[in-house]
């Protein structure tokens, strides 16, 4: 009981929108499949099937992430889906802890409302160009606290898929379910073997933050055919 | 045709890529990857010899975001050999130190800049963004105070404490720093709306009144800003809410009416993005009258 197997559209997000703020922590919302979902029992098995990413500026303020949250309900009960926990990534390079991430709080609701909750954080360290182990760190909620768990071996059902589409297909754009400007995801072009930055230019990630919220990328195609 | 594949199959003339390097730099934008791959398979050797310095400048910091140490260090030397004890040229090295994680020694340099040259503001900066990367922020916010008590005008060092403080859960603060940005910045529509962002999270109705206030200046700056509609809908529904409690009628008129116009922006809004979603999510949040 309490296995977490993850499709790769959810994972290849998640790794994606840290790729494309390396400078930034960022944080998004697991949806996993609703129909194999018992009402109110606890530990469950949970099947990840997708995830949409958040922000990755303003994590301490709380409109938008209530604004989100609702859509996210909406588009998930439409889908059969249930918002099974959370994932984010910190800004430091070297900060791969719970406690360290952003938007904690919304954790801890998602917890309340869905016990079976999971908390992934991002490992920073093990997003490299051969992505042979999953870069993430699972966390499972117990008496009020996020408890790590070992990943299962076979957290991918298909893992062959993964390492495809990370070494095939690094230059394709992909993109997230909502068309708002602030929920998107765009591949960065180049490699995804690229390591989180550490905080290097000091104040530029301000600035850059700004122009992303103004711009809605221009080059986008939608991807999924992989 | 992404720009990176542009870069990559040279379709660029060296002229088109120096345009290309001067337009990122003059708009502050980030894109460490494609500047330094433009800086690689170019050769920008431009004549203009102050541009050509700016370049090489641009180069070290895409390539430390980029973890390319050596290039960095070469260009380093390249301009420590054009301006011998140039005190811009030593922040780069201790640049070079913070990348590569040798935190003591970029300090130290760092300390000896500030001690020659007691006004040279990019080197304090630099001692607060290290104690950022170790993680330190009630450290960092004691030090940027500091250095805000010494440079007031410095719109990114407000910024950056704004965000600080928010991270550290101080958001009193968070607001005092988001209302100077405003005084810095007055027609800028994100710094109103982030100064709403805060008075929102910080809850209670007069900062929902000053939420709501602020959100409607940042849409007057700016229609576009759809987080300011969504933050604007959010504040007149909470408003709502309390008035109808509180039966004080004419303010309540007032939100409504504000509500209704919000609502209408937002479902016109969404309704251009072809999702449905938004609009239905938006008449369950709704009050009826």
């Amino acid at each position: 009981m309490g296995e977490v197997t993850m499709q790769t559209v959810a994972y290849a997000k998640i790794i994606l929108h840290a790729a494309k703020y390396p400078h930034c922590a960022v944080n998004g919302i697991l949806l996993a499949d609703g129909t194999k979902i018992k009402e109110g029992a606890k530990n469950q098995d949970l099947d990840i099937v997708d995830s949409i990413p958040l922000f990755h500026h303003s994590h301490y303020v709380s409109p938008m992430a209530e604004v989100a949250l609702t859509q996210i309900e909406t588009m998930a009960q439409a889908d059969n889906r249930i918002i099974a926990g959370f994932y984010a990534a910190c800004e430091n390079y070297r900060d791969n802890t719970v406690d360290k991430c952003p938007g904690q709080k919304i954790a801890e609701k998602i917890a309340e409302y869905f016990p079976s909750a999971v908390f992934i954080v991002v490992d920073n360290k093990r997003i490299v160009q051969h992505l042979d182990t999953p870069a993430l760190k699972l966390h499972k909620h117990a008496e009020g606290k996020w408890k790590p768990k070992e990943i299962n071996k076979h957290i991918f059902l298909r893992k062959s898929l993964v390492a495809k589409f990370f070494t095939f297909h690094i230059d394709m754009f992909f993109f997230g379910r909502f068309n708002n400007e602030y929920l998107y995801i765009k591949s960065f072009c180049g490699t995804v073997g690229i390591i989180k930055f550490k905080c290097v230019i000091f104040f530029s990630s301000g600035s850059i933050c700004l122009r992303n919220y103004i711009n809605v990328p221009s080059e986008i195609s939608f991807c999924r055919s992989y | 045709m992404s720009l990176f594949m542009k870069i990559i199959s040279k379709e660029f003339t060296e002229k088109e890529a120096i345009d290309l390097l001067r337009q990122f730099r003059e708009n502050n934008e980030r894109r460490s990857k494609e500047v330094e791959s433009i800086g690689m398979l170019y050769n920008t050797n431009v004549k203009n010899a102050s541009e050509r310095y700016m370049i090489m400048e641009q180069m070290i910091f895409a390539m430390l975001d980029c973890h390319m140490y050596g290039g960095a260090a070469m260009e380093i030397y390249c301009l420590s050999q054009a301006f011998p004890g140039s005190m811009r040229v030593m922040r780069y090295k201790a640049m070079l130190l913070e990348a590569e994680e040798k935190y003591d020694e970029a300090l130290e340099i760092l300390d000896r800049i500030i001690k020659a040259d007691e006004t040279n503001a990019p080197a304090r900066k630099r001692r607060i963004a290290i104690m950022k990367a170790q993680g330190q922020i009630t450290e960092a916010i004691k030090e940027l105070v500091d250095y805000l008590k010494k440079f007031m005008s410095d719109v990114e060092g407000w910024q950056q404490l704004c965000e600080l403080y928010l991270q550290a859960g101080e958001l009193q603060r968070a607001a005092f720093c988001a209302e100077e940005l405003l005084l810095h910045q007055p027609h800028c529509h994100l710094h109103h709306q982030r100064l709403a962002d805060i008075r929102y999270t910080m809850g209670g109705v007069e900062n929902m009144e000053l939420a709501k206030s602020y959100y409607c200046h940042a849409l007057k700056l700016n229609p576009d800003n759809m987080r300011a509609t969504l933050g604007l809908f959010l504040t007149t529904t909470n408003l709502l809410n309390h008035y109808k409690s509180s039966g004080n009628s004419s303010k309540r008129k007032e939100v409504w009416k504000l509500s209704q116009w919000v609502q209408t922006k937002a479902a016109r809004r969404t309704a251009l993005n072809h999702s449905t979603q938004l609009t239905n999510m938006m008449l369950n949040l709704a009050i009826t009258e």
